[in-house]
């Protein structure tokens, strides 16, 4: 202290230095530069002590919402869980400080505490976030609060958050999934339709199987789903209601066979196509509105979807001889081509952020899960198999989800979910063979 | 009115069973050389209920003598000539049996994308239909349907079994003519 | 007639009359989504509840947070599978095998060869031996004298198993070891692969956090005396004040937040060690000396390429004690392009996880210590545009 105060001058001196031009009083002229151009890429290994149980009905309950959050985690493939027998010393209190040293001596770089408390029927989670290496949290803690039978949630809204804070982008945990469930031999499937958590819990199903059901699609506030119906015996699209599972008709052009649809982001006007009379076009319609042809061609053109403003439509179309990518102005116009390797493509799908468009390619046998830039540059296929098809995005525009169907007599569908990477395909977990995922938003 | 009775037993029947029926899609499963099987109580609609089996007149006839479906090469929708063969002879049984109307469904192998296959069937289904019509049928007794790649006939992954599955099928229905 | 026969029979005719009527009724309603209800807590509320004995803490501005996210609690908050009200006795739809049940045993396997990233074995080395609490040594004055002590440069877990085998010393390597004249430069052979127990290295991480501000001028006078050799053991000595600081702060920007209140700390002791006797300066790194920094932080700094941070570039300052230890709280942000704040900031820390990360665990980089002057502040641009997607 005292030889501090001495040289109280100089430290004076230099912290102005070091305040404004640091290293300038260094013999070299400024600070010692690198670049670093290429890095690791490998999983984030992360400790997550079982959140601690305020009180003793918290205890089944910390141990599920932690097991879920850790399984959310490491589900992205960008996370990795090290094992709580690893562990210096484990949590035994929700403090806001923490013992750095413990956690750096086994390597994990993320730190998260939690602590839960049940009173009634009511379920809080609270947390907090670390950087090991920094020594600092990340973030504020953060406390959700709901009913048990929502237990799952406040999990995925910890992941979230911890997710969030760690890669920079909105999470996708707490998410649900509609998709088409289906049973039965391949030439007399059953099919019906039914939502679930983003990773396959909670299953719930909205038709019963006595008509086909297809592709169903979220409404941007989650509450509503379109879906294709064979239930008049003709291909027909229907909203549904997901709350109350009520139904209702789409205003479709007359004498037409509808199939296709999507909302437009403003979660009012719905995108289709239509065959009338053999030829298949996109049109699009607003409540208590008559249905607008948005193309007009003879060649085959269906699975439109809006970018995230609105203001454009991606859409499948063979006017070119086979099946291509093309985008129009939202309210129709002249289409621009933006498909150019060779193979079909098919069902594009704008991403939520905007960049990338998401399709389906056959090429060579195989079917491919794909993304591009939306002026068809930096074409990268994600995934290959016998069949898969039908993308669609996460939320946050991250990972993709997709049907995929195996060959031969028992071929069956499943889903899979692949990260936009390319990495850490997995199959998502449906009580029965499924197809035809469609995301939510992310739940409020 | 017997016949209106059968007609409505008959769709009553076949609506119950449309899940359930693998014959709804003119697999002949059964056997394909059998023209009927007494066994399978309800499966081929009329059969058991109305008259003869092989009555010229029943859509049973139809479907087994007549030939109730044409073939399509990948990815096309335009009629080859045993195609236009077997849609001429369904126009003739059509118009001598003109109690009838028929639903044309247009159907896709696997390869492809659910979206595009409808729009496909939907396109091999007008093409079926626009032949009939060609041939002398009312379009007011005939509409199309497609299935896209839901009910395939054969369920192996080999073109033996696409080939078959690319079809447009015409499945006769009683009843006057379609609104 | 066949007891087959009767129950067949029984059954269609069941199936039939259930087919019929059955499914007239048969209408799974779902209940509505579960709401959950979402409270942010600020800081100072989990400080209460943690400590409550923390009254004095600024609570009004936290105040607002806490209120904030109810979420709408509107439906119905039962999430019970099938709470329809009205048609209770609603048989299951079809005839169909109970549905949610169905757990189906997810073996599924991965019917694709993909890469599947995650294969390392777990190293977690899993330290055998906790961290003895060693509060004595860092108010022990001559911190000269434990660190030779400690079997200093004990090949400590390494950090990562990096894709690339990067062992600090590089091919030019031979560089490196002739400018180090520390009593104990084992940097060629440091076996730095070997992944194994670290114990020896965890003794001086817990003193770390109990050194304090005022433990430390004296830790640095003695540390004068012995000039420049660099003992490598050395406990890192982050300016990390009592945490319980930094907690309190509620903004949203943390790191920003925590770095500039440290900086105090940090300058101070930077500071410090300027006046002892001039700083070396010494000739500039070699290419070879540089490259084998370079590949050091390169070996920890993890890129999630799938995300926007992917597409930003950030510079990254920071000192460097004498011992080559990076100075926690000097890590600033000095330049970045290519994304939104949140891309910039997890940009950074994955930067920063980096430069501390692979500081040998505590035992700072290797650096030729007679060119302090060279590497005492250091920028590393961290630009994943060779990592972009293609």
């Amino acid at each position: 202290m005292t030889l501090l105060r001495l040289l109280t001058p100089a430290i004076l001196a230099l912290s102005i230095l070091g305040l404004g031009l640091p290293g300038a009083a260094q013999a070299q002229d400024g600070p010692l530069r690198i670049e670093i151009t290429e890095g690791v890429i490998e999983p984030l290994p992360f400790a997550l002590p079982t959140f601690i149980a305020e009180n003793p009905e918290a205890q089944e309950w910390a141990q599920r919402i932690s097991d879920v959050v850790a399984a959310d985690l490491t589900g992205t493939g960008l996370f990795r869980r090290i094992p709580r027998d690893a562990f210096v010393t484990d949590v035994t209190e929700f403090t806001p400080s923490v013992t750095y040293a413990n956690w750096k001596a086994i390597n994990a770089q993320a730190l998260i505490t939690g602590a839960v408390n049940v009173s009634g029927d009511q379920i809080n989670v609270k947390f907090r976030l670390f950087d090991v290496f920094s020594e600092a949290p990340l973030g504020e803690g953060l406390q959700f609060g709901g009913t048990s039978g929502s237990w799952r949630r406040l999990a995925h809204k910890v992941s979230d958050a911890v997710y969030s804070r760690i890669t920079g982008e909105t999470g996708y945990f707490d998410s649900r999934v509609v998709f088409v469930s289906e049973q039965g031999p391949k030439n007399e499937r059953q099919k019906r339709l039914a939502v679930m958590d983003y990773d396959g819990a909670n299953v719930q199903y909205l038709t019963d199987s006595s008509s086909i059901v297809l592709a169903p699609r979220f409404s941007p506030d989650g509450t509503r789903v379109l879906y294709t119906s064979y239930e008049t015996g003709f291909p027909q699209i229907y909203e549904m209601n997901v709350g109350t599972v009520s139904r209702i008709p789409l205003q479709v052009p007359a004498e037409s066979m509808t199939f296709a649809p999507r909302y437009a982001p403003d979660g009012r006007t719905v995108v289709f196509s239509a065959s009338i009379g053999g030829n298949t076009d996109i049109y699009a319609v607003q409540p208590g509105d008559t249905p607008r042809q948005l193309t007009n061609a003879p060649s085959i053109e269906t699975a439109p979807s809006y970018s995230p403003d609105g203001s454009q439509i991606v859409f499948e179309s063979d006017r070119s001889g086979t099946p291509q990518l093309y985008i129009m102005p939202a309210g129709g116009g002249e289409p621009r081509r933006i498909s150019n390797g060779a193979g079909r493509y098919g069902t594009p799908v704008w991403s939520p952020r905007g960049d990338l468009i998401a399709f389906t390619k056959q090429n060579a046998g195989r079917f491919h899960i794909g993304v591009m830039r939306t002026d068809g540059s930096e074409e990268r296929l994600l995934t290959a198999s016998f069949l898969d098809e039908g993308p669609t995005w996460a939320p946050n525009g991250r990972v993709i989800m997709f049907t995929r169907e195996s060959a031969g007599a028992g071929g069956q569908p499943a889903l899979f979910s692949v990260d936009v990477s390319g990495r850490n395909l997995t199959q998502v977990n449906t009580p029965n063979a499924a197809s035809d995922p469609a995301w939510s938003p992310l739940l409020p | 009115m017997t016949t209106l009775r059968a007609a409505l037993v008959l769709t009553a029947i076949l609506g119950l069973s449309a899940c359930s029926n693998p014959d709804r899609f003119g697999s002949g499963n059964p056997g394909d050389g059998m023209p009927f099987d007494p066994n399978a109580p309800g499966m081929n609609g009329a059969g058991d209920i109305t008259s003869g089996v092989l009555d010229p007149a029943s859509p049973e006839y139809f479907r087994q003598s007549v030939g109730d479906r044409v073939l399509f090469a990948v990815d096309q929708s335009t009629l080859n000539d045993a195609g236009r063969a077997a849609l001429s002879a369904q126009a003739q049984w059509l118009q001598s049996n003109p109690g009838y109307t028929a639903i044309i469904e247009g159907h896709a192998d696997e390869q492809g994308t659910r979206e595009y296959n409808l729009a496909l069937g939907a396109r091999r289904a007008a093409s079926a239909r626009d032949y009939l019509v060609s041939q002398g049928v009312s379009s007011s007794r005939l509409r199309t349907v497609t299935y896209g790649k839901e009910r395939p006939l054969e369920v192996c992954s080999t073109e033996a079994c696409y080939a078959k599955n690319r079809r447009a099928v015409t499945v006769i229905a009683a009843g006057a003519a379609l609104s | 007639m066949q007891p087959g026969t009767i129950i067949s029979g029984v059954a269609h005719t069941a199936l039939i009359l259930f087919a019929l009527f059955g499914g007239m009724f048969a209408r799974d309603e779902l209940p509505p989504p579960d709401v959950a209800q979402v409270t942010v807590l600020s800081e100072e509320d989990f400080a209460a509840l943690t400590r409550p004995d923390v009254a004095d803490e600024p609570t009004p501005a936290s105040e607002a947070p806490t209120a904030a996210l109810e979420i709408p609690d509107t439906p119905a908050p039962e999430p019970d599978p099938q709470p329809e009200p009205t048609p209770a006795p609603e048989p299951t739809p079809e005839p169909e095998p109970a549905p949610a049940p169905e757990p189906q045993p997810d073996p599924v396997p991965q019917p694709d060869p993909t890469p599947d990233p995650v294969v390392e074995p777990d190293p977690e080395p899993a330290p055998p031996e906790p961290v003895p609490e060693a509060p004595p040594a860092p108010p022990q004055p001559e911190v000269a004298d434990d660190r030779p002590v400690a079997p200093v440069d004990v090949p400590r877990p390494q950090p990562r198993v990096s894709t690339e085998a990067t062992p600090p010393p590089p091919p030019e390597a031979e560089e490196a070891p002739e400018v180090v004249e520390a009593p104990d430069p084992e940097p060629a052979e440091a076996p730095e692969q070997v992944v194994e127990d670290q114990t020896p290295a965890a003794p001086p991480e817990t003193a770390e956090e109990i050194v304090t501000e005022a433990e430390r001028p004296t830790q640095l006078t003695n540390s004068a005396p012995t000039g420049t050799p660099r003992p490598r053991g050395r406990p890192e000595r982050p300016a990390t004040p009592p945490r319980s600081e930094g907690t309190t702060s509620t903004a949203a920007s943390d790191n920003v937040n925590q770095a500039a209140q440290e900086t105090i700390a940090g300058l101070q002791q930077l500071l410090e060690q300027a006046p002892q006797e001039g700083i070396p300066a010494g000739p500039p790194l070699t290419a070879g000396e540089k490259e084998a920094f370079r590949l050091a932080v390169r070996q920890c700094w993890n890129v999630d390429t799938g995300s926007q941070a992917a597409n930003v570039t950030v510079s990254i300052r920071f000192q460097m004690t004498r011992e080559a230890q990076v100075i926690t709280s000097s890590i600033r942000q000095t330049g970045a392009s290519g994304g939104s704040d949140a891309a910039v900031r997890a940009a950074f820390d994955a930067g920063r996880r980096a430069i501390l990360r692979c500081q040998n665990q505590g035992g700072g980089y290797n650096l030729p210590a007679e060119k302090f002057g060279q590497w005492q502040e250091v920028e590393v641009t961290f630009n994943p545009e060779g990592m972009r997607l293609r």
